[in-house]
């Protein structure tokens, strides 16, 4: 539950599948291989980067879910 | 009148018919037939990166039509599937209704049935294994050589799997080439020697490696996923289309079969419905009736024909459980373009207190269904999780394991009445025994730290629920002579009860090896078309 509360929300996941099958996107997508040691590093510091990303996460979700609550037709009346 | 009904056009049903015809017989094809009119002929016959980067509506494949290529929310069985083969679980959530929460099946009503979308793991059973499941081990190799021949299957006969895998097959087509992760994860597998619990080498696959017929050549272009284009993957809509051109060959499409019964005049008539002009009713005779509509839907019908919604049939299925891993050695490589998309190694674990009850892995590498499909199971920001993906997508591998199955009485299926004329709803149940799962566990365990032991780290396993590997069977038993059970089948195929339905899919099975069934499936599927064409000789 957690982890999918970190994960990319369905909106999010939705505008990242059309920016990749964009195909003026294709190097923002396309695999970084630049070696064995620059790999090691850039996953930590990615990993340093995730942990106040994923408040922006938590907030994404709980605003996801309350605009989906709003849609309901009983909701705001 | 027509000499046989062949019932379902997939892998059973295409080659169960053309050895009807190879033997004289007149057959009518009868199936659903739901087919890809979108896509088909959209995809050019280019590489991926060639793809991706100069062709401009892309997306409408990638992504599909109506955007069905991008699942959200919870994933269920058939939503991984590419725009392109979406077509081969159309209408099955209404047309074939289950009723159960712990096994979500796929299915299908299409041109070709789960063929349509198949991975093309051509794997042979042993002796043993055969003799299991109830099929008799002498004279299976002709089928499945007859088999192999007609599709066009590519191995090796050198590799430590070769015995178990593809040791039934005689002649092979030359292996595929293998890409740069399954080059360097077999090469660390051989530097260890020979003494291994578990085994690896490279898959049997119905992929050609040379040209057969029409059909061409792999061209490693990495498509596999969205393309038959060089029809070089075997897809049982060739054999039908083959069988199209040949007199003594009738097929009608659009029929959704609801039952049989048959007659004091000696024949079978097959009950369906048109779903497209409002399930109004059809009926058709012949002399006899092939079903090959799987093991689930064949388990449906003669249920549905025999009214028994008292009646639990059992249910086998093979566990599955992928584990991402990534392959230290390739971390930061680039890899090479030229691949193809579908499962490159085979391994083979023997566990410690059951050595014959091999678990068999399927190991694929990943770039070609898209970046975003992964970043979205990762538990990151988008952004984090996409840069996180570019950087391990070369050394990715994804292994497939599967686990044998055996019957037991929480596994089981029935039917319930229908609300006017349409399929039987089905009723499962699938539970298998705590200390079947502990043991499974148990020997996923090992094959993690076998994976370690040849730099292939991970230890994340995940199940994406029961009935997930698609492979069904045993669902109308083999059953002695004589038995009072009349929900099984003799021998030879044949219903019992009946004179002359046949059922030539996997529901006769009492048993299920963990390597994929389809090459079996059709090899049992001639096996039975012969005895059912002997059957008409007699008569």
């Amino acid at each position: 539950m957690l982890a999918a509360m970190l994960g990319p929300t369905d909106d999010q996941i939705r505008a990242l599948a059309r920016r990749e099958a964009d195909p003026s996107n294709v190097r923002a997508f396309s695999p970084i291989a630049r070696g064995p040691v620059f790999a090691v590093l850039a996953l930590l510091a990615l990993g340093l980067l995730a942990v106040p990303l994923a408040l922006v996460q938590l907030v994404a979700h709980l605003r996801q879910r309350g605009a989906r609550d709003n849609c309901k037709p009983h909701a705001g009346r | 009148m027509d000499d046989v009904i062949v019932l379902g056009s997939g892998p059973a049903g295409a080659i169960a018919a053309a050895e009807l015809l190879e033997q004289g017989r007149s057959v009518h094809l009868v199936h659903l037939g739901h087919d890809d009119t979108i896509y088909r002929d959209l995809i050019p016959d280019a590489p991926f990166s060639t793809v991706r980067r100069d062709v401009a509506d892309q997306s409408l494949w990638w992504l599909g039509a109506d955007d069905e290529g991008i699942p959200t929310g919870k994933v269920r069985i058939g939503s991984q599937l590419t725009p392109p083969r979406q077509f081969t679980v159309r209408d099955t959530a209404t047309e074939l209704p289950v009723h159960g929460d712990s096994f979500e099946p796929m299915q299908s009503l299409a041109l070709g049935g789960l063929g349509a979308a198949w991975g093309a793991a051509a794997y042979t059973y042993t002796a043993d294994e055969l003799a299991a499941c109830g099929l008799p081990p002498q004279g299976f190799a002709g089928h499945y050589a007859a088999v192999a021949e007609r599709i066009g299957v590519s191995g090796s006969h050198d590799d430590d799997t070769a015995g178990a895998c593809s040791g039934q097959l005689r002649a092979l087509q030359p292996p595929l080439d293998l890409d740069s992760n399954a080059q360097a994860l077999l090469s660390a597998y051989r530097a260890r020697g020979t003494a291994k619990r578990m085994r690896l080498g490279r898959m049997p696959l119905a992929i050609l490696s040379q040209d057969l017929g029409d059909r061409r050549a792999n061209p490693y272009f990495d498509m596999d996923f969205w393309s038959d284009v060089r029809k070089s993957i075997y897809r049982p809509r060739y054999t039908i289309e083959q069988l199209r051109t040949r007199a003594g060959f009738v097929e009608t499409r659009g029929v959704l079969a609801v039952g049989f019964d048959e007659g004091q005049d000696g024949l079978v008539r097959l009950h369906g419905v048109l779903p497209d002009q409002g399930h109004g009713r059809v009926e058709f005779a012949a002399r006899r009736l092939v079903v090959c509509a799987g093991a689930l839907n064949s388990a449906r019908l003669v249920l549905a024909a025999r009214a028994q919604t008292d009646l639990r049939a059992p249910l086998l299925c093979n566990p599955y459980t992928y584990m991402p891993c990534l392959q230290l050695r390739r971390l930061g490589r680039p890899a090479q373009d030229r691949r193809h998309s579908m499962a490159q190694l085979t391994g083979l674990y023997a566990p410690p207190d059951a050595p014959d009850d091999l678990v068999s892995l399927q190991f694929y590498s990943y770039r070609s269904l898209l970046a975003f499909k992964l970043v979205k199971e990762l538990p990151l920001h988008p952004w984090v999780g996409l840069q996180v993906v570019r950087l391990l997508m070369e050394s990715l591998v994804i292994v497939g394991v599967h686990h044998s199955d055996a019957p037991t009485a929480d596994n089981w299926l029935g039917v319930a009445r229908p609300l006017g004329e349409r399929a039987w709803p089905l009723r499962v149940h699938y539970q298998p025994p705590r200390q079947w799962v502990e043991r499974r566990q148990q020997r996923e365990r090992a094959i993690v730290a076998e994976l370690w032991r040849l730099g292939c780290i991970g230890g994340a396993r995940l199940r994406p629920g029961h009935a997930s590997s698609i492979h069904y069977a045993g669902t109308i038993p083999h059953l002695s002579p004589g038995s009072e059970n009349r929900h099984g089948l003799d021998p030879h195929g044949r219903l019992l009860g009946t004179r002359g339905v046949y059922v030539a899919d996997s529901a006769g099975w009492g048993h299920l090896p963990a390597k994929g069934l389809t090459l079996t499936i059709m090899a049992n599927a001639r096996r039975i078309a012969l005895a059912a064409a002997v059957s008409l000789e007699a008569a």
